[in-house]
């Protein structure tokens, strides 16, 4: 099976290299890094990806913007939000901008590849 | 089919896929590889990466002896494996897939042939480059416990 | 998380948010209508808490939510900002500081932020009281000069200053590595001029450029060496995790964590470092009920040693568990297709080596944590592909020993080059007791004397499958130790070559396929000329070799 292509957004390199490494051995490919909401819209709409991951608190462009940017591409990709403890009441504001799942920092394997696999991308979906 | 790259050896003809060639080498000498025996023939560097190096003839048969002076190494390269042929002083050619479109391939089979076309009466075996890199492999490994 | 592995970059980071916060709380001191930058100051403080709660670095991350929260209110116009605030921040920012510099050096976080925490508190609480009316209060000046002169304190005190960890990618010291190993084989190829050569100046240059790529070397390993304790923290956790699992108690000890590894080794080092201590709990040590009525204590031991022995580290793993019973292994040898007679007349130690062929070490009963168990054959296959050699030693009934022996740098390798006939080999020079040029009447015999003793020779050309070079006059003698029991007890071992070369420092590339299993050779390296040549992998050779089993030095 092709390895779903996944594009990182997140402004902290930090968190940038943990999630590439936690993907990597999910097995997902990171086509894309991102280092504000701009940059994310702008590779989504480039690389087509299958999965976009989103931290909330970016830069030029934060992250919510780039989801309802980016959902409105209406691209085949899920969205799924990063959002840091304590900002829970966004989540809901997340999913109002078209993401589809969340991850709540501070990040770990089981978390992140727990929430990518449930949701249940099909390559093809348009 | 792709552009083939084909062999004279002694009266016979093969051909091999030229994608799969990375670089032809000419040298005077094959350096010893420990415990060759069987077809492998010694090692060379291609573009600063070692390469083991295959004897064609002894490969296919045609010939036990190893001749001297200066020799041709086909570099063969599939994926990251690199896999050197010696072919001796043997000619080279090419036939360009244009040419091969309309020939039909019999699917004749040899141990490390797996298909013969004919263009004007001259067969060429196709040479099964994977059975030789799997067969090399084997010998070079058979040696350990 | 693995967390060491993130501690640069946080660093990194942190300090550049950290900076940022010392900008942006002076922007505001000047002119606090400046609106973006209290967004800015905001995701900073943010970026500092989710990183520090990822690494688990609990103070930090309390403190830089608190300064978060206060500067959220201040961004939802909750509160005013005034100098009071940037001066408390200030303050809490240089506690902050303090614990990331706690971070650098790895001394505990005890920095007491009960204090910050509390100023944080109230100059949030009294704002929101007054919020209403007094949002707009005019400032006082007096509060805005003590702000002041603390910003002052803040700025002389940090000075201007960079993080003196850098961000650098792994690959960029791969590539180093290989720039160098580059130079060093351009430097093989000037050296034998310099022999030939008169000119002083030539010499001498050489002779500096030797030294300074030696520097170079020296530096770029060093930056790549980590303490094999970076390894081995995680180890007590995924031991607990497999005793929890097998009903065991095992109690692991480990010792010489100081001891440094190249990061590449060390990296390929954890899967089988994790196979072995598996397969200690799983079918070394014995349930509590058998070690009891053996008259062992219930808990087992697992102890991991690490030591430095010349120039390659020392890995042993050992238990007090029910040991490895040999004639079990041969039995099972033969079941798998071994010549019986072969395996029978296997000494101890020569048997014992039989758990690492495919299929043999693997238990009978399946267990929870490693299956059917990872195969001895496949660890002893990762070891040898990070330039090791494993060795077992085992009394039945009292335990297991494992030792690894490890490079503790990669590609380098100080080697001799060495002829026979047209051919050339690289013999690492750690593996060499002495090098002795003998005249073939010397060796007539098979055997060198040596200081009185008798050492037994070999021809490393048939070993290899060479076929008989000429017949000469004089020969080199490598003499090696000797781990070869069908020469008898004898301690050291002469290997025949035609003659020797210059030591030099190869730069040595991994075997890939098809040749990564190549018998008798550890790597390969190119000379200046772009030759190949083998590096010899002469514990192999000596141990067991398949060409030849006589003694031949005629």
């Amino acid at each position: 099976m092709e390895s779903k292509r996944v594009l990182i957004a997140d402004d902290a390199a930090f968190f940038r290299v943990a999630l590439r490494d936690i993907l990597k051995k999910g097995g997902y490919e990171v086509v894309g890094e991102a280092t504000n909401g701009a940059e994310a819209l702008e590779q989504a709409a480039a690389l087509r990806p299958d999965i976009v991951i989103l931290d909330v608190v970016m830069p030029v462009k934060n992250g919510l913007e780039a989801a309802r940017e980016i959902s409105q591409l209406k691209l085949p990709l899920k969205i799924v939000m990063c959002t840091s403890l304590g900002y829970e009441p966004i989540v809901e504001e997340a999913i109002k901008s078209g993401a589809c799942a969340y991850i709540i920092k501070p990040l770990s394997e089981t978390k992140v590849l727990n929430t990518l696999g449930s949701l249940g991308i099909v390559k093809s979906q348009p | 089919m792709g552009d083939k790259l084909v062999i004279e050896l002694n009266g016979g003809r093969y051909a091999l896929d030229t994608a799969l060639v990375t670089g032809i080498v000419e040298v005077e000498r094959i350096p010893f590889l420990p415990g060759q025996t069987s077809f492998v023939g010694g090692i060379i560097s291609l573009r600063g990466e070692p390469v083991a190096v295959i004897t064609l003839k002894k490969a296919l048969g045609i010939s036990e002896s190893t001749e001297a002076g200066p020799k041709k190494v086909i570099v063969i390269k599939e994926k990251n494996k690199l896999l050197g042929i010696d072919i001796g002083g043997s000619n080279v050619s090419f036939l360009w897939e244009e040419e091969l479109k309309k020939m039909p391939v019999n699917s004749e089979q040899d141990r490390y042939t797996d298909g013969v076309i004919d263009p004007e009466g001259k067969k060429i075996k196709l040479i099964n480059w994977a059975a030789l890199m799997v067969e090399a492999a084997r010998i070079l490994s058979a040696n350990g416990i | 998380m693995d967390t060491s592995k993130y501690k640069a970059l946080y660093l990194q980071e942190t300090n550049e948010h950290i900076s940022g916060i010392e900008k942006g709380l002076l922007t505001l001191e000047k002119d606090p209508a400046e609106g973006g930058a209290i967004d800015n100051l905001f995701r900073h403080y943010h970026s500092i808490k989710g990183m520090s709660a990822s690494m688990g670095y609990d103070p930090l991350t309390k403190l830089a939510h608190a300064q978060e929260d206060l500067l959220d209110k201040v961004r939802s116009k909750k509160i005013a900002l005034s100098p009071p605030i940037i001066s408390t921040l200030l303050e809490c920012l240089d506690s902050l500081k303090e614990l990331v510099k706690k971070v650098e050096e790895d001394s505990p976080l005890d920095t007491d932020i009960n204090p910050f925490l509390k100023m944080l508190a109230s100059i949030s609480e009294v704002r929101i009281e007054n919020a209403a009316g007094a949002a707009t209060a005019p400032r006082v000046s007096p509060q805005r000069e003590t702000a002041v002169i603390n910003v002052k304190e803040a700025f002389t005190a940090n000075e201007l200053k960079i993080s003196n960890v850098m961000k650098v990618d792994g690959k960029v010291f791969d590539d180093l590595l290989t720039t160098v190993g580059d130079l060093f084989m351009v430097l093989s190829a000037f050296k034998p001029m310099t022999h030939a050569s008169r000119s002083i100046e030539f010499k001498d240059g050489v002779h500096m450029l030797g030294k300074a790529i030696n520097t170079i070397h020296k530096n770029i390993l060093s930056a790549r060496m980590l303490p094999i304790g970076d390894l081995t923290q995680s180890l007590p956790r995924i031991v607990r995790d497999i005793c929890k699992a097998s009903g065991k108690e095992v109690d692991l000890k480990i010792e010489g964590t100081e001891i440094s590894l190249d990061r590449s080794i060390l990296e390929n080092l954890g899967s089988p470092l994790v196979h072995i201590i598996r397969n200690a709990v799983d079918h070394g040590i014995e349930p509590i009920s058998e070690r009891n009525s053996a008259g062992k204590l219930s808990v087992g031991t697992i102890k991991v040693k690490a030591s430095i022995k010349r120039d390659r580290a020392i890995v042993e793993i050992s238990d007090d568990g029910r040991g490895i019973d040999i004639e079990k292994i041969k039995k099972k040898a033969i079941a798998k297709g071994l010549s019986g007679d072969r395996v029978l007349a296997m000494s101890d130690k020569e048997a014992i080596k039989l758990i690492c062929l495919p299929g043999l070490s693997t238990a009978e009963t399946v267990t929870d944590t490693s299956g059917r168990g990872v195969g001895m054959d496949i660890v002893k296959e990762l070891v040898e592909g990070i330039g090791g050699s494993l060795e077992i030693e085992s009394t039945l009934g009292k335990g297991t020993k494992i030792i690894l022996e490890l490079p503790r740098t990669t590609s380098i390798t100080k080697a001799l080059v060495v002829s026979i006939g047209y051919e050339q080999f690289l013999v690492p020079i750690s593996k060499i007791e002495k090098v002795k040029e003998v005249k073939t009447s010397d060796i007539s015999g098979g055997v060198l004397e040596l200081n009185g003793t008798e050492i037994p020779i070999i021809s490393l050309g048939k070993t290899l499958g060479l076929e008989d070079s000429f017949d000469r006059d004089t020969y080199t003698i490598l003499i090696v130790e000797n781990t070869r029991p069908a020469l008898g007890d004898k301690k050291l071992l002469g290997l025949k070559v035609d003659d020797f070369g210059d030591e030099i420092d190869a730069y040595i590339k991994p075997l890939v396929p098809p040749m990564s299993r190549l018998w008798g050779v550890s790597g390969i390296a190119l000379m200046g000329d772009g030759k190949p040549v083998f590096l010899l992998d002469i514990a192999q050779i000596v141990s067991k070799s398949p060409h030849n089993n006589t003694l031949a030095a005629k």
